[in-house]
């Protein structure tokens, strides 16, 4: 599978390349997270604090000490959640790198968001039951210093109400506790110097709490601020379901709407109707002008995760506001521009030559007949074109020079161009002259034959021949008429046709034998045979036995052997 | 004056494929039928007549002859003389019993039509001289068209240009002959005939393309006249098999037109109407093929008249505000068939599976069956 570049520098083969990524990723990004210094300053800063408290006013502590455990967690996880937003997944860049590759492979650009949400599900289920535990574990840290703490005050309590009053047990004390520099607390009463001693005894419990907590925070910032990213993939991920939902239902309607243009315009083409609206065409203009997915996408008022919202509709009109925007810059069409592609490097002489081609005289004949003999002229040719711009002027001329035609009389019509509007035209109208009905001869002679057959069947069966030949010939003197392809002609036209049968004939890569060996160049015994000799021009030909339906070669034979001897002219029958 | 154009057919393809509707392309080319056209239809088909009643043409300007055996009976009764070359005995039971449905694929029958209906033809046309006298017009130019395979069309190569050139002896007769179509898909007996019978109107045309002495009856009063000249002077040849074989550097010499005889006789009607309703392509193609006719249509080949004319107009257009429109539906059926792609895969829609619900995994079918029950 093919690299799917997001942005640069990052390429993801799939969903699961990208997810190994993400997760390489994130965990230098927590790691980073957990030694942050304004974390660490944070979580000093709040148990200190909650600290001191339990020293300095035990009981105020035991009443708030949930409340700071609640504080901590919640300021350690605010900032961790922060700090993992400011450092991690920047989802703004995520989002255009999205926008902009989805229009170009959309089945891969989903492949890897889903990668990516996968990573941060993953990540987030871990964090989760981390932070969990650690705030579990935290939780019960606490409730047992709590419980030692309770038990610790009330034990100084109970010594200071068991303990017997005295001046001299005072003096006593304030002395040893000035002597151990404790001056500010050496005025206190017994009774708070008792109860201080006593939550001393219970920070280690504490800090242990704390400690747990702000894993906890850690962990759990992490994970909200992991789970808004995902939240905003799964969000663009729906928006692309929709979306793509959307636009297939798009497509469908606008692949009916543009067949039902112009009819049958995407059908079979008629070669010398040629409708110059096709699909490649608009392809052509389509990439040239980058109307594609990508370009769409890549709108800035986009946003990823707003794909799909506004609905079908919404989608549809915004969609043709784009294009027609930019079909804006295309520039008035000619011709050339559309037989072109609207590449201006383009070259046109290849589809004037089709056309050319396409539109030759209806009629199959051959203009070099007529060089057989020495009084004949060469056909006339005339090409005559008009246009509705005269853009083609001179890649007409050159197609005609490529396909060996004369320079064309080309003019623009301005009032059918004028009158057409919108509509771009080229006609080419092909005249040959000066040509006889020989010049037809190959398309002519197998009717000819047909002709003679059917004109002698007659004959052969001496039963209608009178009838018959005065129904298809509907005037006696036609009879006499001499035939319309000379008798030179037909000879070539005949040894063309034997030759040609020989050919098809032929095995595939036999030796030609050696002309002693086999005679007169023929390819095995029938060469001789059904070569045509000028000494027997009449000869029928295996084709043209062949074309005679229900005959056999015999019989045409003496058919034309009797014709011959007949009324009916030679010329008549079938050589 | 416009150079007058008469356009002429007989036969059903003739009529209904060709004339028809090249008569209402010139009738949509100027708004209104121009002056200087005219055109006569002759057939035996109950469709044909239908036909050009439904064009709504102007009767004076476009003519239509009915052809029918009853007018050849008639015809045989009144003037039996006229028919001297065209009749045999034999044909009695065929005039008597034959069905008079205008389907003949016998020329003989098809000629002898032509030729009852010769009156008919012959006021009309005079018709036509008249007006055109009246509008102090040259001679006009007059275009025949045979399809000539079967009966009406080849049975109209003899008589139909004598009438023509009887009323209009300085015309120039310009045969346009449609080449059989798809005659190798016929039965093969049909086939045989319809190419007995073009190659036997070739002969006819060829015969009478040069300047021969014939006879013929125009008028009951003159009875037979013997006439001299020549009866066609241009052929335009039409065939679906197309394309100059010594043009062997092209990919594809010999080209066959798609869309078989409605096609090609399309691009006959296209022809006609471009030439009598004066298309300016086709005008400067007149002038050229004026050239052509003076300098070429009477030199001669192997003893026959290089009188043979091919043309073929090809067309390449586009409608912009078409384009335009395809335009944008292309380009949203691009862009929304690409982004299409994007749709979640069913079979890896494992989320779409399952659900967690305070850590407990639920299938959708297991929740939806649990709704079921509450």
């Amino acid at each position: 599978m093919a690299e799917h570049t997001l942005g640069v520098g990052l390429k993801f083969r799939d969903g699961e390349e990208a997810r190994r990524w993400l997760l390489d990723h994130l965990e230098r990004l927590e790691e980073s997270v957990a030694d942050a210094a304004d974390i660490h300053q944070t979580s000093a800063t709040l148990t200190g604090d909650a600290l001191t408290q339990l020293e300095s006013d035990p009981l105020a502590f035991r009443k708030s000490a949930v409340i700071h455990f609640r504080d901590l967690l919640s300021e350690v996880t605010d900032r961790a959640a922060s700090r993992a937003e400011r450092e991690g997944l920047n989802v703004k860049a995520l989002e255009r790198l999205v926008l902009s590759t989805l229009g170009t492979r959309p089945s891969h650009t989903r492949e890897i968001l889903e990668g990516l949400a996968a990573g941060f599900r993953e990540r987030i289920d871990r964090l989760s039951v981390e932070g969990n535990a650690a705030h579990e574990g935290g939780q019960g840290e606490l409730d047992d210093a709590l419980g030692g703490l309770d038990r610790a005050l009330e034990q100084a309590v109970r010594r200071w109400e068991s303990a017997p009053l005295g001046i001299w047990n005072r003096y006593r004390r304030r002395r040893k506790l000035k002597r151990q520099g404790l001056d500010h607390v050496a005025d206190l009463p017994e009774l708070a110097l008792g109860l201080a001693s006593a939550a001393r005894e219970q920070r280690p419990s504490f800090e242990q709490a704390w400690g747990h907590v702000v894993r906890a925070g850690i962990h759990l910032g992490l994970a909200r601020s992991y789970a808004a990213t995902l939240d905003w993939l799964v969000t663009v991920l729906h928006g692309v379901d929709d979306l793509a939902r959307q636009a297939g239902e798009l497509a469908r309607e606008a692949a009916q709407r543009r067949r039902r243009l112009k009819g049958d315009w995407t059908g079979a083409r008629v070669p010398d109707r040629h409708n110059l609206l096709s699909l490649e065409l608009l392809d052509e203009v389509i990439d040239q002008l980058e109307l594609n997915a990508a370009a769409f996408l890549d709108r800035s008022e986009v946003k990823a995760d707003q794909l799909g919202a506004a609905g079908r509709q919404v989608l549809e009109s915004d969609l043709r506001r784009w294009i027609e925007a930019r079909l804006g810059a295309l520039p008035d069409a000619g011709l050339r521009d559309v037989l072109a592609g609207f590449r201006p490097d383009a070259d046109v002489s290849g589809p004037l030559v089709e056309l050319l081609a396409a539109g030759q005289p209806l009629m199959r004949f051959n203009d070099d007949l007529h060089r057989l003999w020495p009084e004949g002229h060469p056909a006339q040719y005339y090409v005559i074109a008009g246009a509705t711009d005269d853009s083609l002027h001179d890649a007409l001329a050159d197609a005609c020079v490529a396909v060996g035609l004369p320079s064309p009389l080309s003019e623009v019509d301005a009032a059918e161009a004028e009158a057409t509007g919108h509509h771009l035209e080229l006609r080419v109208l092909q005249l040959v002259g000066g040509l006889a009905w020989l010049s037809e001869a190959e398309r002519l002679l197998p009717m000819m034959v047909t002709h003679a057959t059917v004109m002698s069947e007659a004959d052969a069966q001496l039963e209608t021949r009178e009838g018959l030949r005065a129904a298809l010939r509907d005037t006696l003197e036609s009879e006499a008429i001499g035939d319309v392809l000379p008798d030179k002609l037909r000879r070539s036209l005949r040894e063309l046709d034997v030759l040609r049968t020989q050919a098809l004939e032929a095995p595939r890569g036999s030796v030609l034998p050696a002309p002693s060996a086999s005679g007169a160049g023929g390819n095995g015994s029938r060469g001789p045979k059904e070569r045509p000799s000028e000494d027997s021009p009449d000869e029928p030909s295996t084709h043209e036995m062949a074309s005679a339906p229900g005959r056999s070669a015999e019989r045409l034979t003496a058919t034309a052997k009797g014709a011959g001897e007949g009324p009916i002219p030679s010329a008549d029958i079938p050589n | 004056m416009r150079q007058p154009f008469i356009i002429v057919g007989a036969g059903t393809d003739v009529s209904t494929r060709v004339i028809l509707p090249a008569c209402q392309r010139i009738r949509e080319m100027h708004g209104s039928w121009p002056n200087h056209v005219y055109a006569l239809i002759a057939d035996g088909d109950e469709q044909t007549r239908t036909r050009y009643t439904q064009a709504k043409l102007p009767a004076d300007r476009a003519a239509f002859v009915p052809l029918s055996l009853v007018q050849v009976r008639e015809a045989l009764a009144w003037r039996r003389d006229e028919f001297r070359d065209a009749w045999r005995d034999d044909w009695q039971q065929l005039l008597v019993q034959g069905p008079d449905n205008g389907a003949c694929m016998v020329p003989a029958i098809g000629r002898m039509m032509m030729k009852a209906a010769r009156p008919a033809i012959i006021q009309h046309l005079r018709a036509f001289e008249r007006r055109l006298d009246a509008q102090g017009g040259k001679a006009p130019e007059i275009y025949v068209v045979w399809s000539p395979v079967s009966g009406t069309s080849r049975g109209s190569v003899v008589d139909l240009p004598r009438y023509l050139r009887a009323i209009f002896p300085e015309s120039p007769i310009h045969a346009v002959v449609v080449h059989p179509v798809g005659v190798e898909e016929l039965d093969p007996a049909v086939a045989r005939i319809f190419q007995a019978n073009f190659i036997e109107a070739l002969r006819l045309i060829d015969h009478y393309s040069n300047t021969v002495s014939y006879e013929t009856w125009v008028d009951d009063q003159a009875g037979w006249q013997r006439f001299e000249g020549r009866l066609v002077d241009t052929v335009f040849s039409f065939d679906e098999q197309y394309g100059n074989t010594r043009f062997r550097h092209l990919a594809e010499t010999q080209r066959t037109l798609p869309g078989r005889l409605e096609a090609l006789t399309s691009r006959v009607a296209d022809f006609l109407a471009g030439v009598a309703g004066g298309d300016p392509l086709y005008e400067r193609m007149r002038a050229r093929f004026a050239d052509a006719e003076m300098h070429r249509a009477d030199r001669r080949l192997a003893g026959h008249r290089t009188y043979l004319f091919g043309v073929h107009e090809a067309r390449a257009s586009l409608d912009m505000k078409a384009f335009k429109q395809a335009l944008i539906e292309r380009v949203m059926e691009r862009i929304g068939g690409r982004l299409a792609e994007a749709k979640r895969p069913e079979a890896t829609d494992a989320h779409a599976q399952s659900v967690t619900l305070f850590g407990d995994t639920l299938g959708r079918a297991e929740l939806a069956g649990d709704m079921t029950q509450e």
